[in-house]
């Protein structure tokens, strides 16, 4: 299935209001992408998505000294496969290797509140969120790089997590974040990559979390075992049955 | 009392009446057979006895004191996946994923028997699991595919 087929479809399923608000503005952004520079907000309207609630950048992505980069979500995958999709769709817009990043999911202490889990929301709401901010970060690095090599934004491209000058010089993402810059409020506009030139979204990309299923790993709530923090007055089920059983 | 998982014997502070299920969660910290229904009616909590499919959520330890158990995480690891976890990956046979090492284990007794096990087999044997997300059909294909690899790794072995 072709990428626009799939966003007319899940438009034409997807009609409720706010949603389609939200589909005509991002065509806007689409046809509006290019070129580098802040992003303007020539006609301002609303954040869109779970930017709303969460509109700093660095709420979404985290971009760290040693080249880790880091993208949060409010969302929980419960074998929706949305860690693998919000991974693809950051991936496209920061222009990084899909298996370089890291995916922080629904933790109460780091990352955005979008509330629950449900309804087919996930991509929609958190999915253009992280859209939204990994286009706007790279041209955050894009911008800050052209302030760096002299060369003027829209000639550098991106790739590998690094800016690229046209003489081939490399400013690699963990060299060009300083400490806030990422720490800025969203526009309501962003560079967003077009559909054409997609090269992750589209494809069919295994799922992160099933190797975990597949191994006992940590994968569900039930396997969390928490020790320190919620300090639940809580027995295990073997000791609770073995005081029934002596109860009987 | 002493109970023999995934070839090492634990000592288990339980009581001898307690579910294997919960023991091999809570007492030994595994994570791969899963509370479903606590009734024997799904198979999320299946493992190996000896080679058999049981549910572990309805077997008392105190049965099992002479018996080898094994659950997922005896199979392989993530860094060295057995091929059934490797078929599982490849088939990417799991959407939630909570039936699936019941699933596995169950598919495993049965390739270890059998492993040539026909289409007709492979299903009739699984009944007993269930799967409420529908991942049926890719589940089939992931013990297909383990069954392949198998007997390239047995053909590979004789030549």
């Amino acid at each position: 299935m072709s990428g626009e087929a799939m966003i007319i479809s899940r438009r034409a399923v997807f009609a409720g209001a706010g949603a389609l608000i939200f589909s005509f503005s991002s065509l806007g952004r689409v046809h509006a992408q290019g070129g580098g520079g802040q992003a303007t907000a020539s006609a301002p309207t609303q954040l869109p998505s779970s930017l709303k609630k969460a509109p700093f950048l660095d709420s979404w992505i985290r971009i760290d000294a040693d080249g880790t980069i880091t993208i949060f979500t409010g969302k929980a995958e419960l074998g929706q496969g949305i860690k693998t999709a919000l991974l693809q769709i950051a991936t496209e817009q920061l222009d990084v290797a899909f298996d370089q990043l890291t995916l922080v999911t629904a933790d109460t202490a780091r990352t955005p509140d979008e509330e629950y889990t449900a309804g087919s929301h996930s991509v929609q709401d958190s999915g253009t969120a992280i859209m939204e901010a990994a286009a706007q970060v790279r041209q955050l690095l894009i911008a800050e790089a052209a302030t760096r090599s002299g060369v003027t934004a829209d000639q550098l491209r991106t790739e590998g997590a690094a800016v690229i000058a046209p003489d081939g010089r490399r400013f690699a993402y963990r060299d060009l974040v300083a400490d806030q810059m990422l720490h800025v409020e969203a526009a309501p506009q962003s560079p967003l990559k077009d559909p054409h030139q997609f090269k992750i979204i589209q494809q069919p990309v295994p799922r992160v979390d099933i190797p975990a299923k597949v191994t006992g790993g940590e994968a569900y709530v039930q396997d969390l075992r928490p020790r320190r923090h919620g300090a639940w007055p809580r027995r295990s089920a073997a000791e609770l049955w073995g005081e029934a059983s002596q109860r009987r | 009392m002493k109970l023999s998982v995934n070839g090492r014997a634990h000592d288990i502070g339980s009581d001898a009446r307690t579910p294997l299920l919960y023991v091999l969660r809570d007492e030994l910290k595994l994570n791969a057979a899963k509370f479903g229904c606590g009734l024997g009616q799904c198979g999320a909590c299946t493992v190996l006895v000896d080679g058999e499919p049981v549910f572990s959520c309805l077997t008392p330890i105190s049965v099992l004191a002479e018996k080898k158990i094994m659950t997922l995480e005896g199979l392989g690891t993530l860094a060295q996946p057995a091929p059934i976890q490797r078929a599982f990956i490849e088939a990417q046979a799991a959407q939630c994923g909570y039936c699936i090492p019941g699933m596995m284990m169950r598919a495993q007794a049965l390739l270890q028997k059998k492993p040539q096990a026909s289409e007709a087999e492979i299903r009739a044997w699984l009944e007993p699991n269930l799967c409420r997300c529908g991942t049926h059909m890719r589940i089939l294909r992931a013990i297909r595919g383990a069954q392949s690899m198998v007997s390239t790794a047995q053909t590979g072995d004789r030549t």
